[in-house]
């Protein structure tokens, strides 16, 4: 006659759910801290996104809004900046000049305003004569695909969507055209 | 005759009272809010640029910024839901001190409540468990081994335990 099977010993069924639990939140805390020293994209695929524009400062793209996925095939250049930020005063002009001067060669500028009053946003932009594509980072959903800790930022996107270069500080026209005169010429 | 000039007496009086009533000075709409009222506002507000810091006692540019249009919204009449409101559309959820109990925010509120009755509800299983698992058995008596001082000292030892 078989004796019946022995019963399998072993740890007991809420054990695992426990232990489960504990690595799902430990997974959650690692995630968390990961996205938040994550830092800004100096290569890949440019973050999408849509900036509602200013009244008046569409860079004559002739729209209210513009998506950057849009601009595919051109030359993007994403300037951070807010009116209460004194670094950005220092490179307004700079940028103002180099779009001027890169408008008509595939080069698009948008500027984003950054957890910013609008009055004192659209007054910044008059008092530096700023006309390239401007708006406001409306629900601060832009900055934080970028990744950005601070104004002024600027990112470059190549013609193929992807980030061709970075810097957190006031940039000037000369290493800025410099970069465009070299992307414009890549294919 | 008199009835009828009585009648109209009393009716140029309720015009004039609803005339003066009407001409009731209202605050004037740019009055300026004090700064009080502007932090009263402001305390439940927070700038991304200074994390964890309420914009009434946040002193960047950017916050002395936001009070201002705080104060100018008061003065346009804005009640402080409104101006909340205003914040939230315009810069993020990340301006409030707390996170909404509604939509996608609602699981913040919701989560941890669900783990501790989660994690009661195991912990009170295992101490229920622990409290039925039957006690360990006591030793048999020892059988009397013939030796009188072996058995002298099982017995206080029995006795110590």
């Amino acid at each position: 006659m078989n004796e019946p099977a022995p019963i399998p010993s072993g740890p007991p069924r809420s054990a695992f759910i426990a232990i489960g639990a504990i690595v799902v939140f430990v997974l959650f805390v690692a995630w968390g801290l990961s996205e938040r020293n994550a830092a800004q994209p100096v290569s890949g695929p440019a973050p999408d996104f849509t900036l509602e524009l200013f009244d008046g400062f569409d860079g004559g793209l002739g729209a209210s809004s513009v998506t950057l996925s849009d601009l595919r095939g051109q030359v993007v250049v994403i300037n951070f900046w807010a009116s209460w930020c004194i670094p950005c005063e220092e490179e307004a002009p700079a940028l103002e000049a180099t779009w001027r001067a890169y408008r008509d060669r595939g080069v698009v500028f948008l500027g984003v305003d950054w957890t910013d009053n609008y009055g004192d946003a659209l007054a910044y932009l008059r008092r530096f004569n700023i006309t390239y594509a401007n708006g406001p980072d409306v629900g601060t959903k832009i900055g934080p695909r970028y990744r950005i800790t601070g104004v002024p930022e600027t990112f470059v996107i190549d013609r193929n969507g992807n980030v061709a270069f970075f810097k957190p500080l006031p940039i000037t026209q000369a290493e800025l055209s410099g970069l465009l005169d070299k992307l414009i010429a890549s294919p | 005759m008199k009835r009828i000039a009585l009648l109209a007496s009393v009716m140029i009086g309720l015009w004039l009272a609803t005339s003066a009533s009407a001409q009731t000075p209202t605050p004037p709409p740019d009055a300026r809010p004090s700064a009080d009222d502007v932090n009263r506002v402001a305390a439940n507000l927070y700038c991304p640029v200074c994390e964890n810091e309420p914009l009434d006692v946040c002193q960047t540019s950017a916050c002395v910024q936001w009070k201002a249009q705080i104060a100018q919204f008061l003065a346009e009449g804005k009640s402080e839901s409104e101006i909340v409101e205003i914040f939230v559309q315009r810069y993020g959820l990340r301006v409030l001190g707390e996170p909404p109990a509604t939509g996608a925010t609602l699981i913040l509120w919701i989560g941890p409540i669900v783990a501790a009755l989660v994690g009661g509800f195991f912990v009170f299983r295992i101490m229920r468990r622990m409290s039925r698992r039957p006690a360990p058995a006591t030793s048999a008596p020892a059988q009397p081994s013939g030796d009188e001082y072996i058995d002298r000292v099982e017995r206080e030892l029995q006795q110590r335990l």
